[in-house]
């Protein structure tokens, strides 16, 4: 095979792996800042230290919300998305 | 059984970063790729969309002041023209990229009701400053929706308009009732709780 | 660019901010529209925030004059004045302060000492309705007839014909536009209310404190119509989006549905001789109005600049809708005149009758016109005579025009105050006990 057509297709395929990584650490990045935001402020989790609050500060903890997205990102929209990339570079092969 | 209004300020904040999120995805893989899947495709100008939608109950339910509500209606119809015209891009109903500039004049009229929304100073205390920073990072970001529709294809654009998102979501987390910011807190501003 | 982005997201985190909003009143007393039994010893108002106080941040007003306050002082959170022995009567309390923000927040509200308080509205020292408001209502009947015209002539009218691109755009704009409207002239219309109660000008009015307004009847309907129509405007727009006309029948159920609030908020509901019997005419008289206006502007818009082919068969199927609502119109309004005007001279001696004269001959105008439609176009269309058909354009544009000046007049009316009804005769055995 002739190296100069070798290298033409290591570039596309190493920029699709970077792609795939990046977008593979965005959701677990979320919920890892969620998690530094509840250890930084433990205060913002209501519901470790409840004190008589109603029922809006017992359901809406933000550090959770951040995980939460996080999270929903990663199992739900990552995973298509990965396969869609993996096909769009073997239709590009 | 209403909320704080800062519980809705973090509920919105919570779209937000999943509408960031959804943008940075699509900014990383691009267009193309990201649309291949119907419902992806329709998923972040939908969010959009129903974010407004769900501004409406904020504005009448809080009505405190006039400002209050000119405020929250100018979000409200803002996300959802935004939203809309997105779909319809999306949708093929609408074919001109320039109906990507309803998102720019979003950024626009969100950022400015923001701006005008508050009278004082940066630092006169720390709501002001959020207006503040708020306020012009919407207006300032208004830059990237106006290059997304100028070159659509624009890494940059799209990763600055994803980012914009993300950085609001962030700053509504932040919101917090009595607080201080920069350790300073106005002495009118009542005792700080945690 | 990362980098920064991340500093001024781990500062804001490290460093939260306050809540989007001014010190925000949370507690008066007497409560808002309280009657008391006998007179309160002092007047109270709690808010979220600490609050300074500014000269004259209590007053206190009967309803005829000012009522002198021995003492206003402030507590943290707290505004307090200590009141003098009120009589029997109606009061108005206004206050003003400084919120920790630097805005002033002000705002007004009501209590009885052995009577019934009065609405904001009503307050000493509130006025209007001016003839900003006039125009606001009209504008705010405008979009209702788009809306509620606009569906009821697409589902009742042209029924599942398919419209032309040019066509359905057409629609979708006018219909589009009116729910906004709607939604937007509802907000203005609220904040004009607001600004009669208030009496601030309008930089001090962006600050005040719309919740005594906000918890009225009119407040109640006005939350209600927001929402509805928020959510009409996402159904419109989702029926454009995915070519699904069935999605305009829950819009059209809601228009109608919502527009009650004004039947259920207005004269009909709170003045005397109101029941249910009132509301529900009040809605009907309406609701055909925008039906019959709002297919008008169909018709003009819509049908017969882009859809030739329809016009006949759209005039034809309007005339027959235009015939039921005109019924409903005219039933509905006559039931609501002979109880808001028990006397026939009312119609020229009072204020609101003469304006509901106005309205008559605007009606007859439009029922006349109506009619020359029906006794010679309808036949004459129906025969299949094409020669109309291009003249009544014109007819009919002129027609919505006298529709519009009957909304003016119909949105002059709803502002004005109908006379007071003579009180019921007593019956013996009370005038025997006193």
């Amino acid at each position: 095979m002739n190296a100069e057509l070798v290298s033409e297709l290591k570039a596309p395929l190493q920029r699709a792996a970077t792609r795939a990584r990046i977008i593979s650490t965005l959701g677990p990045a979320t919920a890892l800042a969620g998690i530094g935001w509840a250890l930084v402020q433990p205060y913002r989790i209501t519901l470790l230290h409840p004190r008589g609050q109603d029922f809006w500060w017992l359901f809406v903890e933000p550090p959770l919300l951040v995980i939460a997205v996080g999270l929903f990102f990663h199992f739900v929209v990552v995973p298509g998305l990965l396969e869609d990339l993996e096909e769009e570079h073997a239709a590009a092969k | 059984m209403q909320p704080p209004s800062e519980h809705v300020h973090w509920l919105f904040a919570t779209g937000f970063l999943l509408l960031g999120l959804c943008l940075l995805g699509e900014a990383i893989v691009g267009t193309e790729v990201w649309r291949r899947r119907a419902w992806r495709a329709y998923l972040w100008p939908g969010l959009a969309f129903a974010l407004g939608v769900l501004m409406w109950p904020v504005m009448t339910f809080y009505t405190n002041s006039a400002i209050h509500m000119i405020a929250h209606g100018a979000w409200a119809q803002m996300l959802m023209i935004a939203g809309a015209a997105e779909l319809g891009l999306v949708r093929g109903k609408l074919q001109s990229q320039w109906w990507r500039l309803a998102v720019t004049a979003g950024f626009l009229v969100s950022g400015s009701a923001l701006l005008v929304h508050e009278q004082n100073a940066w630092f006169f205390q720390r709501s002001s400053f959020l207006h503040h920073l708020m306020g012009w990072t919407m207006v300032v970001a208004a830059i990237f929706p106006l290059a997304r529709a100028i070159k659509p294809r624009s890494q940059v654009a799209a990763t600055g308009f994803a980012l914009t998102f993300v950085v609001a979501a962030v700053m509504l987390y932040c919101d917090r009732d009595v607080a201080p910011v920069f350790g300073h807190i106005s002495e009118l501003a009542g005792t700080p709780h945690r | 660019m990362k980098r920064l982005v991340l500093t001024a997201a781990t500062l804001a985190l490290v460093f939260p901010a306050q809540a989007f909003a001014h010190a925000t009143l949370e507690h008066t007393s007497p409560g808002f529209r309280e009657r008391l039994a006998s007179s309160p010893g002092s007047v109270t108002l709690r808010f979220d925030q600490y609050v300074k106080m500014l000269p004259g941040s209590i007053q206190l007003f009967s309803a005829k004059r000012a009522v002198p306050l021995k003492r206003i002082w402030s507590d943290g959170l707290m505004l307090r004045a200590s009141v003098p022995r009120l009589a029997r009567g109606p009061y108005t309390v206004r206050w003003h302060a400084l919120s920790s923000d630097g805005h002033v927040v002000s705002g007004v509200f009501t209590f009885g000492v052995r009577a019934t308080a009065p609405l904001p509205t009503e307050a000493f020292g509130a006025s209007g309705p001016t003839r900003s408001e006039h125009v606001v209502r009209w504008l705010y009947f405008v979009s209702l007839a788009l809306v509620v015209g606009g569906l009821g002539f697409r589902l009742l009218v042209l029924g599942g014909r398919p419209l032309t691109p040019r066509a359905e755009k057409r629609f979708y704009a006018t219909v589009g536009i009116g729910v906004l409207a709607a939604i937007d002239i509802g907000i203005a219309a609220f904040l004009l209310r607001a600004e009669d109660a208030l009496q601030l000008p309008f930089g001090r009015l962006l600050y005040g404190d719309l919740a005594p307004l906000a918890r009225s009847r009119f407040g109640d309907a006005f939350i209600a119509m927001t929402l509805g129509f928020a959510l009409v405007a996402a159904l419109i727009f989702l029926a454009w989006l995915t070519d699904r006309t069935v999605l305009l029948w829950p819009a059209f159920g809601l228009a109608l549905a919502f527009a009650s609030g004004l039947s259920l908020s207005g004269h009909s509901a709170v003045d005397a001789g109101a029941s249910w019997k009132s509301q529900l005419a009040d809605w009907a008289h309406l609701s055909a109005a925008c039906l019959w206006i709002g297919g008008l502007i169909q018709l003009v818009l819509v049908v017969w600049p882009l859809m030739p082919e329809l016009r006949r068969d759209a005039f034809l199927a309007f005339s027959r809708l235009a015939t039921v609502c005109v019924g409903v119109l005219l039933l509905a309004g006559i039931y609501l005149a002979i109880l808001r005007l028990p006397q026939l001279n009312d119609l020229w001696t009072t204020g609101y009758g003469k304006v509901l004269l106005v309205k008559i001959g605007l009606v007859s105008l439009a029922l006349a016109w109506g009619g020359l439609h029906n006794r010679f176009a309808v036949p004459a269309v129906a025969r299949g005579n094409e020669r109309v058909l291009p003249r009544l354009r014109g007819s009919l544009l002129g027609e919505s025009m006298v529709g519009m000046a009957v909304l003016l007049a119909a949105a002059v009316l709803v502002d004005a105050k109908p006379p007071v009804q003579p009180a019921p005769t007593p019956p013996a055995a009370s005038s025997v006990q006193r």
